[in-house]
């Protein structure tokens, strides 16, 4: 099945590097909300991530030739690229500051309650997620995209080691020593912090 | 089981298939007697849950549809002029192809043009109509072409002066013939005059001249003119 999907992609980038403007809007369709949703766990901001979104796709549509199907799939590729945006746009982050709230649904503002939610719930809960998102964000990168792609994006281990193309060991390990910070992390915001050996390590 | 070991296992548990129904059932047992791994345990259910309200949160997070009007925006940027560089190419080796045979049919011509040089004829035509006789004037070798008093008309020599229309009679020639006769045009060293019994001026006869043959229908030419 993923083999089959991968043959699908490398011929509609075939397609589309050759002027096909459905297959690239097919290419397009069948990656960009993955792509986007990481890059916004990742940077916590819905305009960092349209922007690495759109940039991934002008790199695919410039240099369609950079993807080496021998070297890996197309989603695999996608990610790549997407990570080194994302931390070149961390790295250019401190000099910027937004001008939109930030929303966890990426809606820069405005409230939507849900029928079953009074007022008061949906504000707690919703200060809970904002902490629990904090606390991802704190975490270092590497550790931060392992806990995202495995916690949030409920990939495989396998699947995260093809993505992020380091061997499932390197999934285990960092994801272990992610969960250990993110729990700490957690657990100061509930003001009972507690000690732990691999974050002490 | 010791604390270190069900740390490594607990946050793994969920995720990992590697991890067997018994090291789960040792973890459990070790749980059950640690209080301090006990509570990991449940801070780890606990964060694993907000976690998971977190990507739910999430989940059906969209690219907005402006990103893909500007992806796309470029997308036909980018292939929009490649279509236009196709038919600038065909349009260049359409231009090639034609400056290729023009230059093929300039040599083509040059080279007859050398061949009418050294004496082949490059042109004849008719005389004019065939009821219409040329306007000849005679000449004697050697006389005076511009005398007033004298009705024939004279060039050679250094010349080109009888303005181009009206040919000279040549030495021996019969006028009779002439209405027979063809108009053929030559070039020739003007020094093959003299083969005509015409004078020719010496410091220009080696000059390339173009001349204008009446030729009798026997081949004999009959008179000749310097066209303009």
């Amino acid at each position: 099945m993923k083999i089959r999907q991968n043959d699908q992609d490398e011929e509609l980038l075939k397609r589309s590097s050759r002027g096909d403007e459905e297959a690239f809007t097919n290419l397009y369709r069948r990656h960009a909300d993955v792509l986007y949703r990481f890059a916004f766990r990742m940077t916590g901001s819905s305009w960092g991530a349209e922007e690495i979104v759109q940039d991934v796709f002008m790199t695919l549509v410039r240099e369609p030739g950079k993807y080496d199907a021998e070297r890996g799939t197309l989603p695999a590729f996608l990610f790549g690229i997407t990570r080194n945006k994302i931390m070149k746009y961390n790295e250019r982050l401190p000099r910027e500051i937004s001008l939109v709230q930030r929303q966890e649904d990426g809606s820069g503002g405005g409230l939507t309650l849900r029928d079953s939610f009074t007022p008061a719930m949906w504000v707690e809960q919703r200060e809970r997620l904002e902490k629990v998102r904090a606390a991802v964000m704190d975490l270092p990168v590497e550790f931060r995209e392992t806990v995202v792609l495995c916690e949030l994006e409920e990939m495989s281990y396998e699947q995260a080691a093809r993505t992020l193309d380091c061997p499932i060991g390197t999934i285990r390990s960092r994801l272990h020593r992610g969960r250990a910070l993110l729990l700490a992390k957690l657990e100061m915001l509930r003001d009972a912090p507690r000690r732990w050996n691999s974050v002490a390590r | 089981m010791n604390c270190e070991e069900f740390e490594i296992l607990s946050l793994d548990a969920q995720r990992d298939d590697s991890i067997g129904d018994d090291s789960r059932e040792r973890a459990l047992q070790h749980a059950r007697v640690c209080g301090r791994c006990a509570a990991l345990g449940a801070s780890w259910a606990a964060a694993q849950s907000e976690l998971a309200a977190l990507a739910e949160s999430s989940r059906l997070l969209r690219v907005p549809p402006r990103v893909e009007a500007r992806v796309l925006q470029q997308f036909r940027l980018k292939h929009e002029p490649r279509q236009e560089r196709k038919i600038l190419q065909l349009a260049t080796w359409a231009l090639a192809a034609a400056a290729v045979i023009v230059c093929t049919l300039a040599v083509w011509d040059l080279h007859n043009w050398r061949q009418g040089s050294l004496g082949v004829p490059i042109a004849t035509a008719p005389a004019a109509d065939r009821n219409t006789v040329p306007n000849l004037s005679t000449s004697a070798p050697g006389t005076n072409a511009n005398s007033a008093t004298d009705d024939s008309e004279i060039l050679i020599a250094g010349n080109e002066g009888n303005g181009g229309n009206d040919f000279t009679q040549l030495p021996g020639s019969s006028l009779q013939e002439v209405e027979d006769s063809a108009i053929v045009r030559v070039r020739m060293e003007r020094a093959s005059l003299a083969a005509f019994g015409l004078p020719v001026n010496e410091d220009e006869a080696s000059d390339w001249i173009q001349v204008d043959l009446l030729v009798a229908s026997d081949g004999s030419a009959q008179a000749v003119r310097l066209p303009e």
